[in-house]
């Protein structure tokens, strides 16, 4: 059993017990739950006798990593936001993806398994404010998660580091969110969105060119991929924090100072004309090659 | 310092760090101001939540297992009857159906209305 379902399984029994019947039905399901959860249990049934009510004002944070970082930063985020009160930080983590698989369009599992376990902290605390922060291919995963998963909301969303593509529906899959709520932190140094656009299809250069759309806020930093996590940035403290805490966009200086992107980055960040200009490049060399071998 | 027994929890639950530190610097302040009730201490549920700023229950639920299996607290639960007293018992699965009120003489059920759950602190209780 998972601690999830013993929560489902106290609220149901607690919910679906007449009063005078309860203490009875949570000895009787009690002997049911398997060792290592009984302490979870019977704390649980605590809440519940002594009239606990989840607090509103509760937030859960998500984090979902890249390939890249595997996670290693889910530590700073979560000792730095667990200072806020009645906030609770999940990093999220998923089995090795390889780089072939992350070009390849078979990319479903880590998309399960991070579906269940957002499903899982939400059945866990149901009444909390739901936040998110994605990373790299952890972006493109959350955007997978909702075109397909209606059920799965979120009150604020933070991208970095971002791989979706600029055309992605955000009006259409977060009709939802207030304004504001999306942020999308931009390296102007990062390489990996232009990348994931020109050597495989489904990703795009949000990352480094932005969604530029009034749903989500594009601000640029003078990063590279994963600067965003580099202590001397303090960007956790100084950006993020605010942005969950009360939803306060700190503006980034970068926004008004950032480089121009030239034509090459521009021509290779495109959906359409990267990916003919890499694979096209790819044929001359394999024929070139072949070519001078025969 | 009793509260040094949270150190090592802390470490091996980074994602309820902060929580246990706050119910490490509660414990500390206790002490520091008065050490002769601190052994004394009785924290209910809701003291618990706002302690350790847990805002859901399933939190404050996971935290306090992480207290109990860590031996910093204990459970206690106290079934009240009505002459003022209580009998106290470790577990639900200790609970009887019917307790006895011995300055009443009555018998009185064992209800989610006259318990109280409450948790002290696990001092050496050898000694």
């Amino acid at each position: 059993m998972r601690p999830a379902e013993i929560v489902e399984l106290v609220n149901e029994t607690w919910n679906n017990s007449l009063t005078n019947k309860r203490l009875r039905q949570l000895q009787v399901v009690r002997q049911r739950v398997p060792e290592e959860h009984l302490e979870l249990f019977d704390s649980l049934t605590d809440s519940k006798v002594a009239g606990i009510q989840d607090d509103p004002s509760a937030i859960v944070v998500i984090l979902i990593h890249g390939i890249q970082t595997d996670g290693a930063w889910h530590s700073l985020v979560e000792k730095e936001l667990s200072t806020l009160p009645h906030t609770n930080v999940h990093g999220l983590g998923y089995n090795f993806v390889s780089a072939l698989q992350l070009a390849s369009p078979i990319r479903s599992t880590p998309i399960k398994k991070v579906t269940q376990d957002i499903r899982d902290a939400r059945s866990m605390e149901p009444n909390a404010q739901f936040m998110v922060i994605a990373h790299s291919f952890g972006s493109y995963i959350l955007s997978r998660i909702l075109a397909t998963s209606p059920d799965i909301k979120f009150s604020r969303i933070i991208l970095c580091g971002c791989i979706i593509p600029t055309s992605y529906r955000w009006g259409l899959y977060t009709k939802e969110m207030g304004k504001r709520s999306i942020l999308n932190d931009i390296g102007t140094r990062d390489f990996y969105p232009v990348l994931a656009t020109f050597s495989s299809v489904g990703y795009g250069s949000s990352g480094r060119k932005g969604f530029q759309t009034p749903i989500v806020k594009d601000r640029y930093f003078n990063y590279g991929h994963s600067d965003f996590f580099e202590p001397q940035n303090n960007h956790i403290s100084t950006y993020w924090k605010p942005f969950i805490s009360n939803g306060e966009i700190v503006e980034s200086e970068w926004d008004q100072n950032k480089p121009k992107l030239s034509v090459g980055t521009n021509l290779m960040s495109h959906p359409w004309i990267g990916r003919v200009i890499f694979f096209g490049t790819l044929i001359g060399i394999g024929l070139t090659v072949h070519w001078w071998n025969s | 310092m009793y509260a040094e027994k949270l150190s090592p929890l802390i470490r091996k639950h980074p994602q309820d760090a902060e929580a246990l530190r706050r119910m490490e610097k509660f414990l500390g302040d206790f002490e520091a101001r008065r050490a002769d009730d601190f052994s004394r201490i009785r924290l209910n549920s809701t003291r618990m939540f706002d302690i350790l700023q847990a805002g859901s229950t399933s939190r404050l639920s996971r935290i306090i297992t992480i207290l109990v299996e860590g031996e910093v607290f204990r459970r206690q639960l106290v079934v009240r009857v009505p002459s003022g007293g209580g009998v106290t018992f470790s577990s639900y699965s200790e609970l009887p159906e019917i307790v006895r009120d011995p300055v009443k003489d009555i018998d009185v059920a064992v209800t989610e209305e006259n318990i109280e759950p409450s948790y002290i602190l696990v001092m050496n209780e050898a000694r």
